[in-house]
């Protein structure tokens, strides 16, 4: 191997193995029946255990995955529309301000869209006497607004990527451009439509700033919870709770690259 | 003479479902993106109440002068004074600079030799990337905890292997803010990186070498320079972010990490100065108004190019 | 429209009166007229960029014109939108509907017209007999070689049975040999179906096997209009001349001007001409252009006697076909003459490398270009 690919060889190692000691001695730690980390008290599940029978822990878990799964559905749908008014509706008014709001929610610090959006919930309950008690629902509203943005990213990308004259020989065989939107555009953009609704799931599930600025007492997310243990200290159930992440998101990951990878491969050259 | 007015109907309901496919997305990003922005930007304008809710209204009914507006910039002229403010702001944009400059000195490499990779092993290598992005931020922050902690496992190796006497001090400081932002960042900074490069037609290179120029020369004229617009996509997903970063310096950082973010979460709930946390974060968005301007420009150029 | 006219002409089909279309400051067609007959397989033949997809798609619908009006069949379509139009179109990348079948893919624009089940079905499995393709139809776009997928694109838009089928670059994306047969294809199916057929090309070869009457366009002008040996044989400008095969050009001074015929000074073709000519051309000009095709050209190693004029030059090079011979001659003037030649005979005295040869051409196959 020559001295360049020795080079990259080692960079791959060294990147690797970066990103991957952590989560690793996470996973392991989460089997050690000590609860401090210098010492190897022998592999035991009493953490796991612990964390199903903590029902703060559950119901947190809960609450956030169905304002993640609620959430993720709208932002699709919007996120969808967002897109497809961005790359297939050549001109509106506004445009320039869309696409401005569109793609600021992807580098924006989440302590201003938190704050932010907190001081708007704030304003409407005076002005308007909604939403009343901040919780599920302003979470929710939260984290569609800029989980829309990634998924109309992803949208522009594969309606870019599209054939425009697919959308083209149906309007010529005949079909109006509602029609066509659903018999061709839709179905085409769907994978895209998924990735954009995972993407949107983890990053609800995951949100903590945001959720912390605009949940009120009751609604306590599994994020917040984690966060309020954790910044005390190492707390084992917390590793095992990780571990469980971990192992879901590398089974939904492999499985993801398997089915693309035996889908590329059934297409005939 | 029907066909035309069937046509003409056709445009119009055309025009309709246009309008309301921009307007839904639209209304909402107006209603719960920029409107809040204007709200914030109102309330630092305001005096901090005891009251709920906690700042002066901007409106002010009284008897004697009618309605009246009431808009102050003492939020403002304390962020200005007060020192902390200052030296804060510039430290997180040193921090955030800093960060991204590793990530991209990590992140280069590693995104180069993925894209070089050959079949299945590069997609094996990109998943392998893509994981970690897929894992709780928040959780992956913590496990930099246990291993930086004085009681911790990196301690725990290096005392075990003899390699220092006295633990070393590692959590609760800049190092660890520092190591637990690259470790954060790295895949924002891979991916768009990854996605350049990978365009990147070998032919190229191969004509480069044909050529007569050697290894390091074909990178630093052919591919480096190609590879600029993944560049600047990915230190500007780290940077920009970064500068308001709050999770890593509140689980990382001690008291001396000055952060921005950190900051204004902490005057938002610990003192519970709306006002002053507001005119914090408009000042900081004047800040980032500069790159977030920058990059969505890119983003619609680049959009545009692919058309 | 009077119906007691004696017109021995035909109406046009197809009229396109006066298109133009602008993007911003660029002008893509300029002010373009244009009558086609029914069952005509006409070519619009351009190169990249001159207008010849815009036009296309101004017909098509999916672009609507600046100015102008596309009448088809008596009907004004001009502000038609496409899905009204009985226009369908074949693309270059054919663009099958990747998500749908081969039968799904055909069927669709019957869908659209709420046609009943049974009838689809039957219109489809005729049309996928024409295109030969009837054991496909399960198969997705995925799933096809490039010759069969332009097949089901053609089979896609023909089973609507349209009043015209506009035809984007066909056989851009064919291999050689497929081109020929795919070229006899079409021009059987058309005639089997009697629709008439607009193609738009940049392959003058493909223009002028497959069609009944050529335009030559560029820079959103139409240059010349007519049955492709009149394209081939009298083109009217040097542009269409070099577009359209090959030519050698040589200048030339005008010496005289009679009624029907004008006499030139030529060098590098041996001195004076005379030329039969009824154009006009203006009196100042002094200058113009005398050409002669490569297979118009007698090429020798030495005079049979029946020559009526003839040079010598010196042979620079030649390359072998297989089936002819193509070879540049030196003039005396230092000027390159291209020669074609058939090979028509298996052993044949060979013109070589620097063989002196005498060139000879019949009078009438000079041709005069002024622009």
């Amino acid at each position: 191997m020559n001295k360049r690919s020795r080079f990259i060889f080692s960079a791959l190692c060294f990147g690797f193995a970066f990103l991957y000691v952590p989560i690793l001695l996470v996973v392991i730690y989460s089997f050690n029946d000590s609860r401090l980390v210098t010492i190897w008290g022998g592999w035991s599940i009493r953490w796991y255990i612990e964390l199903f029978n903590n029902d703060n822990i559950l119901d947190a878990a809960l609450l956030s995955f169905r304002i993640a799964a609620v959430s993720a559905t709208f932002a699709t749908i919007m996120g969808t529309l967002a897109g497809i008014a961005l790359t297939r509706i050549r001109q509106f008014k506004g445009r320039l301000l869309f696409t401005g709001m569109i793609a600021s929610p992807l580098v924006m610090p989440e302590v201003i869209t938190g704050l932010s959006l907190l001081l708007l919930f704030v304003s409407m309950q005076e002005l308007i006497g909604w939403p009343g008690q901040r919780g599920v629902n302003t979470i929710t509203i939260a984290h569609i607004t800029f989980s829309m943005a990634y998924v109309a990213v992803i949208i522009q990308s594969r309606l870019t990527d599209m054939n425009e004259s697919l959308e083209e020989a149906a309007l010529d065989l005949g079909a109006k451009p509602i029609r066509v939107l659903l018999d061709i555009t839709l179905p085409i953009i769907f994978p895209a439509m998924v990735s954009g609704w995972l993407l949107s799931f983890t990053l609800s599930l995951d949100d903590l700033v945001i959720a912390s600025f605009v949940s009120g007492p009751g609604a306590t997310t599994l994020p917040m919870l984690i966060f309020s243990k954790v910044r005390l200290g190492i707390a084992p159930d917390i590793n095992a709770l990780a571990t469980i992440l971990i192992v879901v998101v590398t089974i939904g990951v492999s499985i993801a690259g398997l089915v693309t990878h035996r889908q590329s491969k059934s297409k005939k050259v | 003479m029907s066909a035309v007015l069937a046509s003409m109907d056709a445009t119009f309901r055309e025009r309709l479902w246009k309008k309301f496919i921009v307007f839904i997305p639209y209304l909402w990003l107006l209603l719960f993106f920029l409107t809040p922005f204007l709200i914030v930007f109102k309330i630092s304008l305001a005096d901090p109440l005891v009251a709920q809710p906690p700042f002066t209204p901007l409106f002010q009914k009284s008897v004697e002068t009618g309605l009246s507006i009431y808009t102050t910039f003492d939020n403002y002229l304390y962020l200005f004074q007060d020192s902390l403010y200052l030296v804060t702001y510039i430290n997180s944009v040193k921090l955030a600079f800093i960060s991204t400059c590793f990530c991209l000195l990590i992140g280069y490499p590693i995104a180069y030799g993925i894209a070089r990779s050959p079949q299945p092993t590069r997609n094996i290598l990109l998943l392998m990337v893509v994981v970690p992005f897929w894992i709780s931020f928040l959780l992956r922050v913590y496990a930099w905890m246990g291993i930086l902690k004085t009681k911790g496992l990196l301690n725990g190796l290096l005392l075990w292997a003899g390699i220092i006497d006295q633990p070393l001090e590692l959590l609760y400081t800049d190092t660890a803010v520092y190591i637990g932002m690259i470790y954060s960042y790295l895949p924002f900074m891979i991916l768009p990186l990854y996605a350049n490069l990978e365009k990147l037609d070998i032919r190229l290179l191969e004509a480069a070498a044909d050529l007569g120029a050697r290894p390091w020369k074909v990178f630093k004229d052919i591919t480096f320079p190609l590879s600029i617009p993944g560049v600047i996509a990915g230190c500007l997903l780290v940077f920009i972010p970064a500068i308001g970063e709050y999770v890593i310096p509140a689980l990382l950082g001690g008291a001396d990490t000055l952060m921005i973010g950190r900051l204004l979460f902490d005057e938002f709930f610990m003192n519970r100065d709306w006002p002053v946390a507001s005119a914090v974060a408009i000042v900081l968005l004047m800040l980032l108004v500069l790159p977030i301007v920058y990059f969505q420009k890119r983003q619609n150029q680049e959009l545009l190019e692919q058309q | 429209m009077s119906n007691n006219n004696q017109t021995t002409k035909k109406e046009p089909f197809i009229e396109i009166k006066g298109i133009s279309k602008h993007f911003g400051d660029f002008v893509a067609v300029n002010k373009v007229n244009l009558k086609i007959f029914k069952g005509e397989l006409f070519s619009i033949l351009g190169a990249s960029g001159s207008g010849k997809t815009t036009l296309l798609r101004v017909m098509a619908g999916l672009e609507t014109p600046t100015e102008g009006s596309v009448i088809i069949d008596g009907i004004d379509m001009t502000q038609m939108p496409p899905y009204e139009r009985p226009v369908n179109i074949m693309f270059q990348n054919y663009a099958l509907f990747p998500h749908m079948t081969v039968f799904n893919n055909i069927a669709y624009g019957l869908k659209k017209e709420r046609m009943p089940k049974k009838e689809i079905e039957s219109k489809v499995a005729q049309i996928l007999e024409l295109v030969e393709l009837s054991e496909y139809s399960q198969r997705k776009p995925d799933q096809l070689s490039g010759g069969q997928s332009q097949r089901v694109a053609l089979a896609r838009a023909l089973v609507k049975q349209p009043k015209v089928l506009l035809l984007d670059e066909p056989m851009a994306a064919l291999d050689k040999k497929l081109r020929q047969n795919t070229a006899f294809e079409l021009v059987n199916i058309q005639d089997e179906l009697g629709v008439t057929f607009i193609i738009v090309t940049h392959d003058q070869e493909e223009a002028m096997t497959l069609s009944d009457r050529i335009a030559v366009m560029e820079e959103g002008k139409f240059l010349q209009i007519g049955p492709p040996n009149e394209i081939y044989e009298n083109p009217r400008s040097k542009f269409i001349a070099d577009f359209v095969g090959n030519i050698n050009m040589f200048a030339a001074t005008i010496l005289s001007k009679q009624t029907n015929k004008i006499v030139v000074n030529c060098p590098t073709l041996g001195g004076q001409h005379e030329i039969d000519f009824s154009g006009s051309i203006a009196d100042d000009i002094e200058s113009i252009t005398l050409a002669i095709r490569p297979e118009k050209i007698m090429i020798d190693n030495q005079l049979s006697g029946s020559e009526s004029n003839y040079i010598k030059g010196i042979v620079e090079d030649f390359g072998y076909f297989g089936n002819l011979s193509i070879y540049r001659v030196k003039t005396s003037d230092e000027n390159i003459i291209q020669v074609s030649r058939q090979n028509r005979y298996r052993s044949e005295r060979v013109i070589s490398w620097d063989d002196e040869v005498y060139l000879s051409w019949d009078p009438s196959n000079l041709l005069l270009l002024t622009e």
